[in-house]
């Protein structure tokens, strides 16, 4: 009698009503809100994105059309903050619009790169045998040339403008991410879930996309988040070199690129679409660091 | 006993082993090798055996997941092996399977009603989404969990409580066999017996038929009907587990037994240590397999590879020492 009481006593937990999600997303997101280091990523990412969307708004002239060869090459000044170019246009219209270029270059070429990563990584580590020796005998082949030199040469060979980038850039980018696919495709096809969802008969595409992939895509932000630096180094080379957005086109690398010839006497021109790479390239470092620290199953727990 | 629901026949699985820079395949494992044996509707029948003896590929074999060197897998009367891509994924729903790993064999990534709701998904693509979940949360309640946990994922739940979700996805399809894989051997000892009651219920609730893995032979005493005994890719005891336990017959078999312990102070019982280590399946011992490590060896064994025989009342021994 005593002891049944005793047990009855003691109280069943209850599951409790839930008021935050518990996915491991959602775990993770929560501990990214909280490291400061990736915050300041993001906010950095933050500001560039409004500025790239109301570069109209708050740019004081036009990039392209205000041009007034009366005030070409002037100092930072009231007037104009960042100063003008040899054509009297304001450097700092010129380098927020050129955060449109940077960031939609930045954002495209991960496209191509993630698309075409994702699916040949995903077959060549699913079905291994001869896909997989063909596929990484192309990624092999890839890997052989300096990534940038092949931009290069994608660029010269379909033509210049801002689409040759986005293809140029991303396509550069594949081998990488294809390489860090298979290799977690293959680790997680041979896991006991894979197994269970095959005896339930599975297809092999509802294995890859439902059961394999979400598991493969913690490593896949943190290199895209790398990525897109990258891809706006690149843009910046490119255009320094003349091959990405043909002029009038603001971008930061063809400022830079044009300003190169008055470095010594106006050496403005070059600085400001400078910091701007700097600033924009450190934010998604940051970003991607923090995301690395939160995501990296190593670092867990 | 009633009717065969399963019967293996001489089943061989091997992997090959890519050698050389062309991937020649010059060597295999022989990880199953020629093994044959029935099941019978509503049994459990056990299989144990050390690490690597072929237990576990002998019940991925069977369900599809390793493709067969030889032999045939009859189940239910169809040679699953000869079924072609749409009746094999119907044969699936009757048979189904509960993973060693309770920790590895749930996607981190779902939810528990997708973890559990994916079969019907497949086999029922027609069910709209509150019914299967209504579906999901029956089967919770089944192996004895609580219906809210329907939104949580895996990392929230113990071992045991993962396994029964493990259960209740090979329970959600309805299946006639279902191949345990050493179901409890990663749980404590404490949720072992709770999870080993559940299969028990479940089996008398829904009439299935076990095949059970095990290394651990006081957990396979405890739930078949069958044991059979494996070493090295072959089957080389099968009887009633009462008699095999009363009475075992091949060396292997009795050596494995007196490794048991009686909880009982004092009592000692005589024990049979193996020598040396389990020769490699790459290049298994000729004749009878055992025989490197086999206290009773005899010249015969050396040389001719002993029959699987029946000796009497279903119990069948390969043995040379053993006469039928």
């Amino acid at each position: 009698m005593y002891k049944s009481e005793m047990i009855k006593k003691i109280p069943q937990r209850q599951p409790k009503k839930k008021s935050r999600s518990n996915s491991p997303w959602m775990i993770a997101l929560r501990r990214l809100f909280r490291d400061k280091t990736a915050m300041m990523g993001l906010y950095i990412i933050v500001f560039l994105i409004l500025i790239s969307v109301f570069a109209p708004i708050i740019s004081p002239y036009d990039p392209i059309e205000d041009f007034n060869l009366s005030d070409a090459f002037q100092g930072p000044s009231m007037k104009y903050w960042f100063g003008t170019d040899w054509m009297g246009r304001d450097i700092l219209s010129r380098v927020l619009y050129g955060s449109r270029i940077s960031l939609t270059i930045g954002l495209a070429s991960r496209i191509v790169t993630l698309s075409l990563g994702i699916t040949l990584g995903a077959l060549a580590g699913y079905f291994r045998g001869r896909v997989d020796m063909v596929i990484m005998r192309i990624v092999e082949i890839m890997d052989a040339f300096p990534n940038f030199l092949f931009a290069i040469a994608i660029s010269v060979a379909i033509g210049r403008g801002l689409y040759t980038v986005f293809f140029a850039l991303g396509f550069v980018g594949w081998s990488g991410m294809c390489r860090l696919i298979r290799g977690q495709v293959m680790a997680y096809r041979e896991s006991e879930f894979v197994e269970a969802s095959r005896s339930l008969g599975a297809s092999n595409l509802r294995i890859i996309f439902k059961e394999i992939l979400p598991n493969c895509m913690a490593p896949v932000i943190i290199s895209t988040t790398m990525g897109i630096s990258n891809a706006i180094m690149a843009e910046a080379g490119l255009s320094f070199l003349g091959l990405g957005a043909q002029p009038p086109t603001p971008t930061w690398g063809s400022m830079m690129n044009f300003g190169r010839q008055y470095i010594w006497t106006e050496p403005h021109m070059v600085i400001f679409p400078g910091l701007a790479i700097v600033l924009t390239v450190y934010g998604f470092n940051l970003f991607g660091d923090g995301l690395r620290d939160v995501l990296d199953p190593r670092m867990k727990d | 006993m009633g009717e065969k629901l399963l019967e293996v026949r001489d089943l061989k699985t091997y992997f090959p082993i890519s050698g050389g820079l062309l991937g020649r395949r010059t060597k295999y494992v022989r990880a199953v090798d020629g093994i044959s044996f029935d099941v019978y509707r509503g049994e459990t029948l056990g299989l144990v055996g050390e690490s690597g003896c072929g237990k576990s590929t002998t019940g991925r074999t069977i369900m599809g997941l390793i493709p067969p060197t030889a032999g045939e897998v009859i189940f239910d009367g169809k040679d699953i092996f000869s079924l072609k891509k749409r009746e094999m994924l119907e044969t699936r729903k009757e048979m189904q399977m509960i993973f060693q790993d309770p920790f590895s064999s749930l996607n981190p990534r779902k939810m528990v009603k997708q973890i559990i709701g994916g079969a019907f998904e497949i086999h029922m693509p027609h069910m709209k989404k509150p019914e299967r979940e209504r579906e999901v949360e029956k089967l919770l309640e089944i192996v004895g969990l609580n219906s809210d946990y329907l939104t949580r994922y895996p990392h929230e739940f113990s071992g045991g409580q993962r396994q029964r979700i493990g259960i209740a996805r090979a329970l959600a399809l309805k299946p006639k066999l279902i191949i345990a894989d050493e179901p409890v051997s990663a749980l404590d000892v404490s949720i072992q017996s709770q999870v080993l009651n559940l299969l028990n219920k479940l089996q008398k609730q829904f009439s299935l038929t076990y095949i059970f893995i095990a290394h651990d032979l006081s957990v396979v005493r405890h739930l078949s009907d069958r044991v059979g005994v494996m070493y090295l890719g072959k089957v080389v005891e099968l009887a009633d587990g009462d008699k095999l336990y009363r009475r075992p017959l091949h060396p292997y078999t009795k050596a494995l037994l007196s490794a048991i312990p009686i909880p009982q102070v004092g009592v000692k019982r005589e024990r049979i240590i193996l020598e040396g280590d389990v020769p490699s399946p790459i290049s298994p011992p000729y004749g009878c397999r055992f025989h490197t490590r086999c206290p009773y060896c005899i010249d015969i064994c050396m040389e001719i590879e002993p029959n699987f025989k029946d000796i009497g009342d279903k119990h069948y021994v390969a043995c040379h020492l053993v006469k039928g």
